[in-house]
């Protein structure tokens, strides 16, 4: 029985990302994706991507940047957000915790992850749109199989 | 005659700040008082600066006694010394000051001024520092209106609040503030540091373990500041707070994590209890003594703690 590691990574600000399941990955599958020691200060998105090369805006992402909500493709992190954000943004648990939960498709519009690499991302908000420091990624792998 | 009136009041503003007995620069020029808050120039001419190192002058929110400003307007910075790309501290040394939205100060409110200090060749020397109050003319950056200035009373969890008195702010410490004014009219609150310190109605709480926060309340012209230290926090847990008589061959479980989402982890100290992992089992009659542990950040310290009890009878 083939078991799919969850996989952890630690960004450059000692904030530790964890996505539930990263290999074999199938259209609908639901990933459990948490944080900690993230900086409460900086709002993220948490979306999946295709993989761009370090200090490049992670683009295009699923459903692109989703500031409403609405579409679930992206979802926002903020314990300040702008008067805009509020009640829109899910805020950190202390600690620099959260955890949520990202709907995958192999298709992020034209583009499959089948075919390229793409990866579970956060970044920065777009309140600090062009900062690229609080950039992490897990990598994900799509399986073949319908 | 209007302008001797000028020419009076230019000699008026203009201020000699004599050395201390620290011999630090000694500083002149202005004005220092009556400054337009939607932005001026003070013209310094400096004299028993230091030659070894430069000088940084900018304007700031007053520090506390002893410390460094922490709210800076970086862009008034003027550099001042011998090296390339310093401004020459025989000449007229201009900085520009404002009225502090762009960093997060309110100038017409707070005390503001010019800091002195030497510069990144001796960064820890306090030598030099010095603050030279400045003022700013009231509602100089928008039309005047002649209104009454009403009075604030705030309190700060119940307790009544004096403005411009630091108080402290711990990392996820929640502070409520409660305000009236003199005439009744409702009071409004502000976060200038919205980043650090975000406000929730009249709820105020820090997302770091350190940095300066300032929330101002204001009811029509007046406003008041209160500045926050903000400090790290305590990390806590449930460990220990079992609550039954714990019989031989009993088991319980501890907490998982602290407040702060850090794993907990547990030893016990004596043979009268094991663990596994959160799991305790309790092995022979005598005392259970635990530790608990578990890491910190800069946001808060690592977490400590022991809990003994009695190991009874079947």
């Amino acid at each position: 029985m083939l078991v799919n590691p969850a996989q952890a990574v630690t960004g450059t600000h000692g904030e530790i990302l964890k996505v539930s399941k990263v290999t074999n990955i199938k259209s609908g599958d639901k990933l459990v994706v948490s944080g900690q020691h993230f900086d409460e200060t900086i709002g993220i998105y948490v979306a999946m991507c295709t993989v761009v090369k370090a200090g490049t805006l992670p683009s295009p992402c699923g459903g692109g940047i989703d500031e409403t909500g609405a579409r679930g493709a992206s979802i926002w992190i903020s314990s300040n957000p702008p008067s805009y954000g509020v009640g829109l943004a899910k805020p950190f648990l202390p600690g620099g915790r959260f955890t949520v939960t990202v709907k995958v498709s192999p298709m992020i519009g034209k583009v499959d992850c089948r075919k390229v690499k793409c990866a579970i991302y956060v970044r920065a908000d777009h309140t600090r749109g062009d900062d690229r420091s609080h950039d992490l990624s897990v990598p994900l792998s799509f399986t073949n199989k319908k | 005659m209007r302008r001797l009136i000028a020419v009076i009041s230019a000699i008026a503003l203009t201020v000699v700040v004599a050395p201390s007995a620290m011999a630090k620069t000694t500083v002149q020029g202005g004005p220092l008082t009556n400054l337009n808050l939607a932005g001026d120039k003070i013209h310094l001419a400096l004299s028993g600066y230091p030659t070894a190192h430069g000088l940084y002058i900018y304007q700031a929110v007053k520090p506390e006694a002893g410390a460094r400003p922490t709210f800076i307007n970086t862009a008034s910075q003027v550099w001042i010394g011998s090296s390339p790309g310093a401004t020459d501290p025989k000449g007229d040394i201009v900085v520009n000051v404002d009225n502090g939205h762009a960093w997060n100060a309110d100038c017409e409110h707070q005390v503001c001024g010019l800091f002195i200090r030497l510069d990144h060749t001796a960064p820890a020397d306090t030598s030099e520092d010095q603050f030279i109050p400045i003022t700013f003319m009231a509602g100089t950056a928008t039309t005047t209106v002649t209104t009454p200035v009403d009075t604030l009373s705030v309190k700060i969890d119940g307790v009544d609040a004096k403005e411009n008195v630091p108080g402290t702010i711990a990392y996820r410490q929640v502070v409520t503030f409660a305000a009236t004014s003199g005439s009744g009219a409702p009071v409004t609150f502000k976060s200038y540091t919205p980043d650090l310190c975000p406000l929730s109605g009249n709820t105020v709480t820090a997302l770091k373990g350190a940095g300066q926060c300032d929330i101002a309340a204001t009811v029509g012209t007046k406003s008041s500041h209160f500045p926050f230290n903000v400090v790290p926090a305590t990390q806590t847990s449930k460990i220990g707070h079992i609550g039954f008589k714990v019989k031989v061959g009993m088991k319980w479980s501890e907490a998982k994590v602290t407040n702060f989402g850090e794993k907990l982890t547990y030893k016990a100290l004596t043979s009268s209890c094991s663990v596994n992992g959160v799991a305790f089992k309790a092995i022979k009659v005598g005392t259970c003594k635990i530790i608990a542990s578990a890491p910190g950040t800069s946001n808060y310290a690592a977490y400590s703690a022991t809990d003994s009890f009695p190991i009874v009878k079947k």
